[in-house]
């Protein structure tokens, strides 16, 4: 990598604190950042979003002529992951099909998890900070990470926030056995097309446990049992690391609501170990402590 | 055209009977069609369910025989055929059904697979007429129609105070006499009516690409396809949902006593599908994506004469990156 | 109607260690009759499987001139290889075939016939080189150019031995620089070079090749540079195949199926196709 990055000035490009920023104005925000970063060839592509083919949909994309800016939207339906795009085999930061000298100065436009999900992947030596230009948008929350500019302040959405806590609890609430069969029918109707690993930034792995074959340690066919497995290994491979982003809840075709997976899990490990993936980009992360403790390392 | 009426408040009373006497499988939820044990439980939506009918033909995990392991020796058993249960399917999308036709190609052409072919045989399709085209509905670019006729043996269309019921097969024919105290004979004014309903359903599906010539169009060595689909994240949401996409895996699933021999859903969009211990030769994404579209648009139709396409528009709906696949076609056109 | 996907069973007669990673099977069918039953030829390939661990295509190595079992050559590289490594003697297997379209014996005949394999590659050429002695008076002149990394991983030693000293048949053997030991008696070299020095005419010939790509790739362009017209040249190709019929998607290239309208391609076929193999 470079590592050319110029900062952008103190100053520049900082919303004032408190107030959220309609859609409108950080889609403004976002679309000028990425013509000034494409003009001063500061950045090669610019990870966004833009219009799909409704309304109410929207499709990541990937600027690299300033031409093309001004397909920049931000708006509620900005979901998706970007730091996706930025790892695995065929990643912009980490792509195995090209040389480092080839490797793009990438921009890329990041919610509050997104903001997350990067320090995660910092902490796991996927890319280096000076690697990525951030175009954050912040919501009050710690992100663990200062954004090269910050283009837009949005509102926590606490009734989701809500949704899966009165949907957790009522799990809760359950016996243990009513509740394995609650999940063993949410995970029956998956159909293994991995589109919730696909869709997830710390599912870079260039060969994943799921297809692995020497030895075969889930079978491919959806079958309840093997679902469950799926689900079961992928969410302990997860552990500590899941921002919580929501991006594979939203993929699955099935409505399989793997938010209260995730969500209790992210639960479990503050709870334990008072560790939040991806607030703190010094802090070790959850199951490196404990598994250095147990080997006796620490 | 040979047709009947069905008066709206009997066909929950029909499907009742036909309950009697077939397995019923009907649109059960927003998620699949699924064996209904009552008229209540006909899940009748706006939507489409997200999965569409291949599952009844083409299992998503079907069992192709059983071993047993006993030290040198191997013992198979031969799985039945699929029993021929007469099976119903009710309220069939007319583009669900129209897929079927197109799998036969593969299924049931210069190769013959015995319980695709036995599921065939013992299913009879009523499908229902699209009353509710959604946004990502493009059928009337492939030949299709809300209303359209090809694959169901009969079609149901909701005319203002009845259903128009039309007869497309021998079996659909044979059903109708069979409950015959259901229907009475169609008419010149419910034809007409018909005709009209029919019309403005199809105008309601606004989306559209142009196939006409497509095939040509399109060319493996373009250089468009390197920058087509970035977005795509390389699941297998637009194939598995899709009614015409039917690439299988064959996985042997046991432990050391035995097992079987599974055939299960596969698809082009994963990097497994074609990735040898030796080479690979798709080995970035838009090599997949290009094996998608070529697939459907212009490899199907130098085999068989057809398009691997219906445009039931899901791959649009449930794709996580907001693909549109009428999009892509159309930029690939140029 | 038959189940496409139902194995016919076949005991393991006898197992050959190849190299460190290669071994070849004999296989014998269970159910007993052969010849009656089962006929196959050079080029074509069966789905070989180890229940429990799954199938996997190989191509026939031995001649159908001298039928009465299979033969197949199998690389340790992947799940199913290992499986089939392995295996004893007397343990059972599943088979189904043959598949494919195999070598045009009926345009060779009466051809000189240029032979140009690599590695484990020279498995299926290995059944058409004794279909083409047993029945040697259809065809011209042989020439065998056969090499491998190095002599530890040269396949057939035994049938290598009688080419050599077989006559109406010149069989040059080698092996890549660096591969070779004490007492190695042929030549040193990429197969490709060594047949640019053999230099056979391409008048009233045909070449067949079969080896790693980057091998197939060379010998293409040398038999090219020799004067072998593209119709002359004949290759098999290797793909991850799963159902052996055309129907799983995942082997084909353009729109034929390397299962079905393959393996075996000419080198004017293969130019007319996408490069996605």
């Amino acid at each position: 990598m470079s590592g050319t990055i110029s900062q952008p000035a103190e100053s520049e490009g900082r919303t004032v604190d408190g107030a959220a920023s309609q859609p409108q104005e950080i889609t403004q925000k976002i679309q000028e950042e990425a013509r000034r970063l494409l003009r001063d060839d500061k950045g090669d592509v610019v990870i966004g979003y833009c219009q799909a083919w409704d309304d109410e949909v929207v499709s990541p994309c990937f600027v690299t002529d300033g031409s093309q800016v001004g397909k920049l939207v931000f708006n509620e339906y900005c979901y998706h992951n970007l730091a996706r795009y930025l790892v695995g085999c065929e990643g912009y930061l980490t792509s195995r099909f090209r040389t480092d000298e080839e490797a793009p100065r990438v921009a890329l436009v990041s919610t509050p998890a997104t903001l997350r999900t990067v320090v995660g992947l910092i902490q796991e030596h996927q890319f280096e900070r000076d690697d990525l230009i951030v175009l954050g948008i912040v919501d009050g929350t710690p992100v663990g990470i200062e954004p090269d500019v910050t283009v837009g302040r949005i509102k926590v959405d606490r009734d989701e926030q809500e949704r899966v806590s009165a949907e957790l609890q009522r799990l809760e609430m359950m016996s243990v056995s009513e509740r394995w069969d609650w999940w063993e029918g949410q995970f029956s109707k998956c159909i293994r097309c991995y589109a919730c690993r696909q869709v997830c930034p710390f599912c870079y792995c260039e060969q994943c446990i799921a297809e692995e074959n020497q030895p075969q340690w889930i079978d491919r066919s959806s079958s309840p049992q093997n679902n469950r497995s799926f689900h079961i290994i992928r969410a302990c491979h997860l552990i500590g690391r899941c921002t919580d982003c929501g991006a594979c809840d939203r993929a699955c075709p099935m409505n399989i609501p793997l938010s209260l997976l995730y969500g209790k899990l992210a639960a479990e490990v503050q709870r334990a170990f008072g560790y939040v993936a991806g607030t703190d980009l010094e802090a070790t992360p959850a199951l490196v402590d404990v598994l250095a403790s147990e080997s006796g390392e620490r | 055209m040979e047709a009947r009426i069905l008066q709206r408040d009997r066909l929950l009373q029909l499907v009742d009977e036909l309950i009697k006497d077939y397995e019923v499988i009907a649109p059960r939820d927003e998620l699949s069609y699924g064996e209904i044990g009552s008229s209540s439980e006909v899940y009748l939506a706006e939507e489409k369910p997200v999965k569409s009918l291949k599952e009844f033909f083409f299992p998503d995990r079907e069992v192709l025989f059983e071993y047993l392991l006993r030290g040198e020796e191997v013992k198979l058993v031969p799985l039945s055929l699929p029993d021929d249960t007469a099976r119903v399917i009710l309220c069939a999308r007319p583009c669900d059904a129209a897929a079927l036709p197109i799998l036969d190609q593969v299924f049931a052409g210069d190769y013959l697979d015995p319980s695709y072919l036995q599921r065939r045989k013992s299913t009879l399709i009523i499908s229902l007429a699209c009353q509710h085209p959604a946004k990502t509905c493009f059928c009337t670019s492939l030949g299709g129609s809300p209303a359209g006729t090809e694959g169901s043996d009969l079609l149901l269309t909701p005319l203002s105070e009845v259903y128009h019921v039309q007869v497309i097969t021998e079996r659909g024919r044979a059903l109708v006499e069979k409950y015959g105290q259901f229907f009475q004979e169609s008419d010149e004014a419910w034809e007409r009516e018909r005709a009209l309903v029919e019309a403005e359903l199809r105008e309601r599906v606004t989306k559209r690409v142009d196939v006409e010539g497509l095939s040509e169009a399109l060319e493996f060595g373009s250089p468009i396809w390197e920058t087509l689909t970035p977005q795509c994240v390389d699941c297998g949401v637009c194939t598995f949902l899709c009614p015409t996409c039917h690439c299988f895996d064959i996985q042997d699933e046991g432990d050391p006593g035995g097992g079987a021999r599974i055939r299960l859903w596969d698809s082009c969009a994963f990097r497994e599908f074609t990735k040898m211990n030796v080479a690979q030769p798709r080995p970035t994404h838009f090599r997949r994506y290009r094996q998608r579209i070529m697939h459907k648009f212009r490899y199907y139709v130098e085999n068989f004469g057809k398009t691997l396409c219906v445009g039931c528009g899901r791959c649009i709906a449930h794709c996580p990156s907001g693909i549109d696949i009428t999009e892509v076609l159309n930029r690939v056109r140029g | 109607m038959e189940n496409t996907f139902l194995p016919r069973l076949m005991t393991v007669e006898s197992i050959i260690s190849e190299t460190p990673d290669i071994k070849t099977f004999r296989l014998t069918f269970q159910d007993g009759g052969t010849e009656r039953d089962f006929s196959f030829q050079p080029g074509q390939f069966g789905v070989f499987s180890v229940f429990g661990q799954g199938e996997a295509p190989f191509g026939f190595a031995n001649s159908p001139t001298r039928a009465g079992h299979v033969e197949c050559s199998i690389k340790r590289v992947g799940k199913v290889t290992r499986a089939f490594h392995r295996l004893n003697v007397g343990d059972t297997v599943g088979f189904r075939g043959p598949y494919g379209r195999g070598f045009p014996i009926e345009e060779m005949r009466g051809k000189n016939l240029v032979f140009a394999g690599g590695g484990i590659g020279l498995a299926p050429l290995r059944s058409l080189i004794w279909n083409c002695i047993d029945t040697r008076a259809d065809f011209g002149d042989i020439t065998i150019v056969y090499g491998a990394r190095s002599t530890a991983d040269l396949v057939y030693k035994q049938d290598l031995e009688r080419w050599v000293e077989m006559e109406g048949i010149h069989t040059v053997l080698t092996v890549d620089p660096g591969g070779e030991d004490e007492g190695w008696k042929g030549e040193i070299g990429f197969v490709p070079a060594v047949l640019e020095r053999v230099e056979p005419s391409p008048e009233s010939a045909m070449a067949i090749t079969c080896g790693p790509p980057i091998m197939i790739k060379f010998v293409l362009r040398s038999l090219t540079e020799m004067g072998f017209a593209p119709a002359q040249i004949i290759t098999t190709l290797e793909m991850k195949m799963k159902c052996g019929v055309g129907k799983c998607g995942r082997c084909n290239i353009g729109s034929l199926y390397v299962c079905k309208d393959g393996p075996v391609f000419s080198y004017e076929d293969l130019r007319g196709l996408p490069d996605e193999y």
